[in-house]
């Protein structure tokens, strides 16, 4: 079978370094009935990513960050992350970012307010191909915690898609 | 609470819960010795993890001649190896590693490494890959000769290639040999690399970081025989060690930074720039600059046909890296090691500026420094930091490291740590493995993971709260909660290692972290690590060395450490399951009668009881006297003067320890604790008293010695208990916090506690603002 290949034209920097793994946390608070998803990536993938779709040169976490670089992150993790509860999208909030301690990484916080789905939520899928289309040994963990049911899975390039029974 | 009797209450005191910890009838103990798994000792390495008396290590001495032609990019060498056998052993042939031949159109390295397309992949990506196939790398092996000149037989196998000398090598035997060859150097831009040069296309001048360029001898002893694992771009590298007469020739304008001592300064340096250097040789306080950025930017302007030799020599290394460049600008200082002098060099172009000028060589001598004082005193000559984008690569003496400011000279203050951080980390790596010269190929964390750690001690030494990626225990615990198919023990093979950064760098120097401030206490671990530097220093440690010492020097057993966190995918979380209070029973009716009595009301009542109180007016028994007889009016809690004459008789029996006891009035916390994470770690207890007061407890591992999985713990105190914390201080990477508490606490999560911290709409120095100017507007307000 022959697939198409969509080409991202811009590239500005090249970057190195060996260890490509993000984690994100994806929370349900029972008493809010909401998800709570917490996303944690190198800054630097993410500048990359950004830079590639946007042709420009993209600083996060710096004084020289562009005041609509939340929106850029916003539409980048809609594109890469999605997720369903019971196999029906939505699309969550924005809630904010920060850079760890370490100044290494950046925390993506999202929600999804009144996640109710009519009493139960009895499985997510989620598709997470973040910084896939240029790193090839991008893994993507994802840690669902419900209550007492957390359940860990990991996406690559190879596995972009998958349904969590809960 | 619970009262319970003496005796009782004696049984308390000695519980333990013992479980069947497991149905299978073999010893699955966690604190089963690790003998099982650790080759045996022998007469080359000792079971204190010492080298035993037959120790030997072979030599790899190198003169080597390169020369760069920067118009096509490519390395032109030859190079005399002189190899002596000191093993016992007789060895038919040889093996030499052609690292270059990992980036050798099919290498093994490219097809094993198991690639796949994206449906939407950058523009980048797509343009490595391409360049990747497309590049001509590897060695180009042109004469591989006896001294003489005659031909030896050779086989390559992808990046090892076989070499039989003209006799069998006995011990003690030396044999000479000539390798001619050239190779292409990658643009690290392009198809990366650790080693290669950075083109500035602007003004078509290179940054050339070099390594790995000459076959090298590859490592033989009683451990692995030839260490003859393929290179396949991971797993590292595993080298002998030998003394370096290396003659680099680079056009005449370039300056050469390189492993070892510059022979024939005079002969390549000016007389300003051979003056500002043995100025730099006696300043211990700053670096003083050898060659500006404005002479530099001067010479990167013009390019000379004309070529310079620059001769260096280097004793007792196991490898050899140089840089070259016309862009660069060049600082040095001296550095203070056990009263020996070791100069800290730093070369950089303008892009790197104001950066590198103001931290890099700073960086180098506080690593030698904060190193020095935990392994061993540095005893190389020099230490050097090369400006290299987007890399962070360690060779003896000489290291290639990023951190580029912006264009306009601005830079984050990520990227400002980032390089400090890369250059201790590099510049660390002298000491592991260049000089305690592990196993590379074989184990990453031997080198990555203690080096690791030394950098966070040294990060911490340089500036106080340095922002430290990998050493404290939290940083770990995402990665060790993580999905259990996505990680593999530390014990791994570098190929084969998944999450290589947090396995082989993040969790070793996590552990080595727990084990200096909460297993082993600061003093005896300094000791043993120290001990464990001193011995296999120059020499060739394998980790049960490592894990062998460790032990010996402290007498502290760690294989239930060493076989939780690197034989296995564990991680900590202990749980507080329960605590039961209970206060010794006196005995003495008039006390204890009240205390049951005010017990049995506060019990719970049920509902139909509460109603039939006011919904029954009066009963039988309550309008009929007759109906009354002993029982209806009998207290079981009054006491009469029988029970008070039988307390006083037992009280007559007892001694008087058991009255102490007694009249002590003592609270008694029984605490249940279970293991859920796999991983067993010392019980770290933080104890708060009605009063406000706090008592802090460590109990070691072995309370899990006999049950693993389940454990109980009785303790006694004068005050009552208000809370218990479990790890109060974050020692352990006890990855779910919610089971620390009693009374249970559920901890906010980072997304919860951030919310809370931005659910105001302004910042701290807005709502500062505000808060001030309400105080002012109440305090102008006339008093009343």
């Amino acid at each position: 079978m022959q697939h198409s290949l969509i080409v991202i034209i811009w590239s500005l920097f090249v970057s190195f370094h060996d260890f490509h793994v993000t984690h994100t946390n994806i929370y349900y608070n029972a008493e809010k009935e909401s998800l709570e998803i917490t996303v944690n990536v190198a800054i630097e993938d993410l500048e990359h990513a950004l830079e590639d779709q946007t042709a420009k040169k993209i600083s996060i976490g710096t004084n020289a960050e562009m005041e609509s670089v939340d929106e850029l992150i916003e539409a980048y993790f809609r594109q890469r992350l999605t997720i369903a509860p019971n196999n029906h999208l939505i699309n969550y909030e924005w809630v904010g970012k920060e850079v760890s301690e370490d100044l290494h990484n950046l925390y993506i916080y999202f929600e999804i307010l009144n996640c109710n789905q009519n009493g139960k939520i009895e499985s997510l899928l989620l598709e997470n191909s973040i910084f896939t289309d240029f790193i090839t040994d991008q893994s993507n963990i994802v840690l669902v915690e419900f209550g007492n049911n957390s359940r860990n899975v990991t996406f690559s390039r190879l596995e972009k898609r998958q349904n969590i029974i809960l | 609470m619970k009262r319970c009797h003496i005796l009782s209450l004696i049984s308390c005191i000695l519980l333990f819960s013992f479980f069947a910890s497991a149905q299978e009838n073999t010893n699955s103990s966690k604190f089963k010795q690790l003998s099982e798994i650790l080759p045996t000792p022998n007469v080359y390495r000792t079971a204190s993890g010492a080298p035993g008396h037959e120790y030997y290590q072979q030599k790899a001495d190198y003169v080597i001649n390169v020369q760069l032609d920067e118009k096509k990019h490519v390395i032109t060498g030859d190079e005399t190896i002189t190899y002596t056998n000191n093993s016992p052993d007789v060895l038919n042939y040889l093996w030499i590693q052609l690292d270059q031949n990992v980036r050798a159109k099919n290498s093994a390295s490219q097809l094993t490494s198991s690639g796949s397309m994206d449906d939407n992949m950058s523009f980048w990506s797509l343009k490595r890959m391409h360049d990747k196939i497309n590049f001509d790398g590897g060695f180009k092996l042109e004469l591989i000769t006896d001294v003489n000149g005659n031909d030896l037989p050779f086989t390559v196998n992808e990046t090892m290639m076989r070499i039989e000398p003209s006799k069998p090598l006995k011990k003690g035997d030396s044999f000479s040999f000539k390798i001619k060859y050239s190779y292409n150097i990658n643009d690290r831009m392009k198809i990366g690399g650790r080693s290669g040069y950075e083109y500035f296309e602007d003004e078509e001048n290179a940054i050339y970081t070099i390594a790995q360029f000459f076959p090298r001898m590859a490592v033989y002893n009683e451990v692995e025989g030839w260490q003859n694992k393929q290179f396949l771009g991971r797993g590292e590298f595993t080298l002998p060690f030998g003394d370096y007469k290396v003659n680099i020739t680079v056009p005449a304008d370039h300056i050469v930074s390189a492993t070892g001592e510059l022979k024939n300064a005079s002969s390549v340096l000016s007389k300003t720039q051979i003056k500002r250097w043995e100025k730099a040789k006696k300043n211990y306080k700053e670096p003083v600059i050898i060659v500006t950025q404005k002479e530099a930017e001067e010479n990167e302007k013009e390019k000379t046909e004309s070529l310079k030799t620059w001769r260096f020599e280097a004793k007792n290394v196991r490898d050899f890296g140089w840089a070259s460049s016309r862009k660069f600008i060049w600082d040095a200082m001296a550095v203070d090691i056990a009263g020996k002098r070791v100069m800290a060099y730093s070369y950089y172009p303008k892009e790197g500026n104001p950066l590198w000028e103001q931290y890099s060589t700073r960086a180098v001598a506080q690593t030698l420094k904060t190193y020095s004082k935990y392994t061993i005193d540095y005893i190389y000559p020099q230490a050097t930091s090369v400006h290299a984008k987007s890399i962070g690569m360690e060779y003896p003496m000489i290291c290639f490291n990023f951190g580029r400011p912006e264009k306009d000279g601005t830079y984050s203050k990520r990227t400002k740590y980032g390089m400090i951080g890369v250059i201790i980390h590099e510049v660390g790596h002298n000491f592991f493995p260049m000089i305690i010269n592990s196993d590379e190929r074989q184990w990453t964390w031997m080198d990555e993971g203690l080096n690791t750690f030394v950098q966070y001690l040294t990060e911490q030494e340089f500036e106080r709260n340095y922002p430290s990626r990998r050493g404290p225990a939290k940083n770990i615990v995402d990665y060790m909660k993580g999905d259990k198919t996505g990680i593999v023990p530390i014990m791994t093979n570098s190929e084969s290692i998944l999450q290589f950064g947090n396995n082989a760098y993040g969790k070793p120097a996590t552990a080595l972290n727990i084990l200096r401030e909460t297993i082993m206490g600061r003093e005896l671990f300094d000791y043993a690590f120290k001990t464990y530097s001193e011995r296999w220093a120059f020499k060739h440690p394998t980790p049960a060395d490592f894990f062998r010492t460790m032990e010996d020097a402290s007498a502290v057993d760690l294989d239930w450490f060493w076989r939780g966190w690197f034989y296995t995918t564990d991680h900590v979380d202990i749980s507080l399951d329960q605590v039961n209070w209970f206060k010794v029973n006196t005995g003495n009716p008039e006390i204890e009668n009240p205390i049951a009595k005010s017990q049995q009301e506060k019990n719970n009542t049920f509902i139909g009881d509460t109603r039939n109180q006011t919904s029954i007016p009066q009963t039988l028994d309550e309008s009929d006297p007759a109906s009354i007889d002993f029982y209806t009016t009998y207290d079981p809690f009054l006491t009469s003067i029988l029970d008070k004459e039988d307390y006083l008789n037992n009280i007559g029996n007892l001694g008087n320890a058991e009255l102490e006891i007694l009249n002590a009035d003592k609270n008694y916390y029984e605490l249940q604790f279970s293991n859920l994470g796999g991983l067993v770690m010392p019980l770290i207890l933080e104890f708060e008293f009605v009063d406000g007061t706090k008592e802090g407890l460590k109990i070691p591992a072995e309370i899990w010695k006999s049950n693993n999985e389940q454990v109980t713990k009785v303790f006694v105190f004068d005050k009552e208990l208000t809370r218990v914390t479990l790890d109060p201080f974050l020692e352990t990477a006890d990855v779910d916090r919610n089971n620390n508490y009693w009374p249970a606490r559920i901890e906010p999560t980072r997304f919860q506690l951030f919310k809370d911290r931005n659910r105001r709409q302004e910042n701290p120095m807005q709502r500062d603002r505000r808060a001030k100017e309400k105080a002012n507007s109440m305090d102008s307000k006339p008093n009343k």
